[in-house]
C-alpha cells in the first residue's frame, strides 16, 4: 500500500514535470531567438526528469517507503484559503482591519480544541496590538505606505 | 594605521557600531526585511555624522542584518535575508530535532569567523583581490550560476530526477516577466504585474514560510521539540568544540564567502550556497547534511558574513559595489564627499582604516549580541503555544512581502508560491531546487546569452564558453560536485540493506 501510495506521487511529479515544460516550449513561439533558449533549456530538463521518474517505476518499481500520514486537509485548506483572502482585501479593506481579523482567524484556525469567548478575546487584542505595533513601524520608521 | 584603530575604539564609534548591530540583527530577523532594506533605511541617519562613523554604523548594521537572517531561517525554516537560504537547510532540521539553541549559537560563532576573515581581508588584501573581481566576465557569471545550480544533486537526497524536476520549476518561474537580455515578455499571461518578474524575496518567504505554518497548523504536536535538559545556556563549549573540529570548513567557507563578496553583484545567497555545497562534498558523513549537520549551518553563516568585508573591497577601490547594500553605502559614501577608487587608500587612508577597525569591532560584537538576542529568540519560539506563534508569523510573511515594494500583489505571488510549495512538497518537490532555479537562473540566463552573444561576435564561441582559466576551475569544481554526490549516493545505496 504504502509503495503504491509512493509510486503515485512520483507519477504526479513525472507528469507535472512533462506537462509543465511541454506548456512553457509551446509558449515560446512568440519568443525571439535568444529570449527562448533559457526557457526551453528548462523545459527540456524538466520534461527530461518526469520521463526518467516515468522510466524508473515502469522498468525498476523500487520505491522507497514512506509512512502513510492523516493530513488534516480541512485546516490546511480553511488556512490557506485564509491567506489568500488577507492578500486578496488587503487594497480593499485596509491593511490594519484585514490583518487584525485575519490574525484572530488563523488563531481559531490552529488551535485543536474549541476556543472560549475569553480566548478569542484575548488573540484579538493581542493581535490587534501585534498589527498596530508592525503597522507603525512601517508606515512612521521605514516609510512604507500601507494599504 | 594606530590613530585609526584609537579613532575606531572611541567611545562614540563604539557606541554606534553595537547600536548598528543590534538594529541590524533585529531588522535581518524579520523575514522580508533584507540587509539591503536595513540598510537603506537607516542611511539618511548617517549623513550627519563624521564619515568614519557614518560607516562605521552601517557597516555594523550591515553585518548585524546578515547574522540577523540565521534566526528565523532555523527557527522558522524561513530565511531572514536571501544570505541565509542554506543555513535552513540544516539549521531548521536541527531545531526540529531540539537543537535549535546549539544552531543559534553555531551561527553567531561562524557569522564571527567569516565576518573577521572578511575584515581582515578588507585590511590587508583590497588593492590585489579587487583585480581579481575584475576578471569576471558573464561567462565567469554563468559557470559559477551552474556550479549553484549542480547543488541541487547534492540537495536531492536520492530523487535527484525530483529535485530536477523542481530546479526547472524554478528556472521557469525566473523566466517570467521580462527577459534580462532582450527585453522578451515571457510567461507574463497578459498581467502587467508581472512584468518585473517574479518578486524574489516574497517568493522566498511564500516557499520556505508557508509550507511550515500549513504543517504547524494541521499537526497537533508542538511546532518545535523542546528538550528541557538543553535549555540552560547558550552551548557555548559545545558549539566551540563543533567549531574547533570543524575548523577548516570554517576557513574555506570564510574565504568562499571574501571571493564571492568580491564578485560584483554575487552576493550572500551565492556565497553561502557554493560553501555549503563545498562542506557537503569534503564531509566525512555527507549523508547528515540536510537532516541537521552541524558543518551546514557553519558553512552557511561563515560564508555569508564573509561577503560583507569581502564586498566592500570593490566598493572602496574600484567603486563597483559587491553586493546590493553595498551599492547604497556607496551612493552615502558620494553623499558625504567621498571618493572611491584607489587613491581613498592614500588620500584618505584614516577614513578607510577606522572604518575596516570599525567592521572589525562590529563583527567581534555581534557576538555577546547575537549570542543574547538568540537565546531568547529560540526561547520565546519554543515556548509561545501555535495559536499565537502561527499567527505572528503569518502576519510577519505579509509585512515581509509588503515591505519590500509596498505592492499588496506581492503579497498575493508570495501566498500562491506558498501554497503550491506546499502541495509540491506533498508529493516530494523540496523548496530548495526551486529556490536555486529561482535565484541563479536570471544570473546563468545573462552570463550565457552575454557570453554567447561576445562569443559570436568574437567568431569563438568554444572559446568563450571553455577556454578561461576561471572558467575552467569553475567546470571542474562543478564535476567534482556531480561526481561526489553521484559517488556518496551509490554508496549509500549500496550500504543500504535490502
Amino acid at each position: 500500500m504504502n509503495r503504491l501510495i509512493d509510486q503515485w506521487r512520483q507519477a504526479v511529479v513525472a507528469l507535472l514535470g512533462i506537462c509543465l515544460g511541454a506548456f512553457a516550449i509551446s509558449q515560446t513561439s512568440a519568443m525571439s531567438e535568444l529570449g527562448r533558449v533559457f526557457p526551453i533549456t528548462a523545459s527540456l530538463i524538466s520534461i527530461a526528469a518526469g520521463l526518467g521518474i516515468l522510466a524508473k517505476i515502469i522498468l525498476a518499481p523500487q520505491a522507497e517507503t514512506v509512512p502513510e500520514e492523516r493530513i488534516d486537509y480541512l485546516r490546511a485548506g480553511l488556512f490557506a484559503a485564509t491567506m489568500l483572502i488577507w492578500a486578496l482585501s488587503l487594497d480593499r479593506f485596509g491593511f490594519v482591519p484585514t490583518s487584525a481579523c485575519a490574525v484572530v482567524v488563523v488563531a481559531v484556525i490552529s488551535r485543536r480544541e474549541p476556543m472560549s469567548k475569553t480566548s478569542i478575546l484575548f488573540h484579538a487584542i493581542a493581535g490587534v496590538f501585534l498589527v498596530v505595533g508592525f503597522s507603525f513601524l512601517l508606515s512612521e520608521v521605514l516609510n512604507v505606505r500601507l494599504p | 594605521m594606530l590613530d585609526a584603530l584609537l579613532s575606531a575604539l572611541s567611545l562614540e564609534n563604539l557606541l554606534l557600531a553595537f547600536l548598528g548591530v543590534v538594529g541590524g540583527t533585529i531588522i535581518g530577523a524579520l523575514p522580508g526585511l533584507s540587509a539591503t532594506m536595513a540598510v537603506a533605511v537607516l542611511v539618511p541617519f548617517t549623513f550627519t555624522m563624521d564619515p568614519s562613523s557614518g560607516l562605521i554604523v552601517l557597516g555594523a548594521i550591515y553585518t548585524g542584518a546578515i547574522y540577523g537572517g540565521a534566526y528565523s531561517a532555523i527557527l522558522v525554516n524561513t530565511p531572514g535575508t536571501p544570505a541565509a537560504i542554506a543555513t535552513s537547510m540544516d539549521g531548521f532540521p536541527m531545531a526540529k530535532r531540539g537543537d535549535g539553541d546549539l544552531a543559534v549559537t553555531l551561527s553567531c560563532l561562524g557569522s564571527v569567523a567569516g565576518g573577521l576573515v572578511g575584515a581582515l581581508a578588507l585590511l590587508l588584501l583590497a588593492p590585489p583581490l579587487s583585480q581579481i573581481a575584475l576578471s569576471f566576465g558573464p561567462v565567469e557569471y554563468f559557470w559559477l550560476a551552474i556550479f549553484g545550480l549542480s547543488l541541487i544533486a547534492t540537495l536531492s537526497r536520492g530523487a535527484t530526477l525530483t529535485g530536477l524536476i523542481g530546479g526547472g520549476i524554478g528556472l521557469l518561474l525566473s523566466c517570467v516577466g521580462s527577459a534580462v537580455v532582450g527585453g522578451d515578455v515571457r510567461y507574463t499571461f497578459g498581467q502587467t504585474s508581472l512584468l518585473g518578474g517574479i518578486p524574489v524575496i516574497p517568493a522566498l518567504i511564500g516557499l520556505y514560510c508557508v509550507p511550515v505554518l500549513i504543517e504547524m497548523v494541521i499537526r497537533p504536536e508542538a511546532h518545535l521539540e523542546r528538550r528541557a535538559e538543553k535549555m540552560r545556556g547558550f552551548r557555548l563549549i559545545e558549539a566551540l568544540g563543533l567549531m574547533w573540529r570543524s575548523k577548516f570548513n570554517v576557513i574555506r567557507s570564510a574565504v568562499i564567502g571574501t571571493v564571492v563578496g568580491i564578485i560584483p553583484a554575487a552576493g550572500g545567497s551565492v556565497a553561502g550556497l557554493v560553501a555549503y555545497s563545498e562542506a557537503r562534498r569534503t564531509a566525512k558523513k555527507p549523508e547528515e547534511f540536510g537532516k541537521g549537520a552541524h558543518d551546514g549551518v557553519i558553512a552557511s553563516e561563515a560564508s555569508n558574513s564573509a561577503t560583507v568585508g569581502g564586498g566592500f573591497i570593490p566598493t572602496l577601490v574600484l567603486g563597483i559595489p559587491g553586493t546590493p547594500p553595498d551599492a547604497i553605502i556607496l551612493g552615502a559614501l558620494l553623499v558625504q564627499g567621498i571618493r572611491t577608487g584607489p587613491q581613498l587608500f592614500t588620500q584618505q587612508a584614516d577614513i578607510v582604516f577606522t572604518f575596516t577597525f570599525g567592521l572589525l569591532i562590529a563583527t567581534l560584537l555581534m557576538l555577546p549580541t547575537g549570542l543574547i538576542i538568540g537565546r531568547y529568540a529560540y526561547r520565546l519560539i519554543v515556548s509561545v503555544p501555535k495559536t499565537a506563534l502561527a499567527p505572528a508569523i503569518a502576519f510577519l510573511t505579509i509585512v515581509g512581502a509588503f515591505a519590500i515594494e509596498a505592492n499588496t500583489f506581492h503579497v498575493f505571488i508570495m501566498v500562491a508560491l506558498g501554497i503550491i510549495g506546499w502541495l509540491l512538497a506533498r508529493i516530494g518537490v523540496e523548496a530548495s531546487p526551486i529556490v536555486l532555479g529561482l535565484i541563479l537562473g536570471p544570473i546563468a540566463e545573462a552570463g550565457f546569452v552575454q557570453g554567447w552573444l561576445i562569443g559570436g561576435a568574437q567568431g569563438d564561441r568554444l572559446g568563450m564558453f571553455f577556454g578561461q582559466p576561471i572558467s575552467l576551475a569553475i567546470i571542474a569544481l562543478t564535476v567534482l560536485t556531480l561526481v561526489s554526490s553521484g559517488v556518496f549516493k551509490r554508496k549509500t545505496q549500496l550500504e543500504r540493506p535490502s
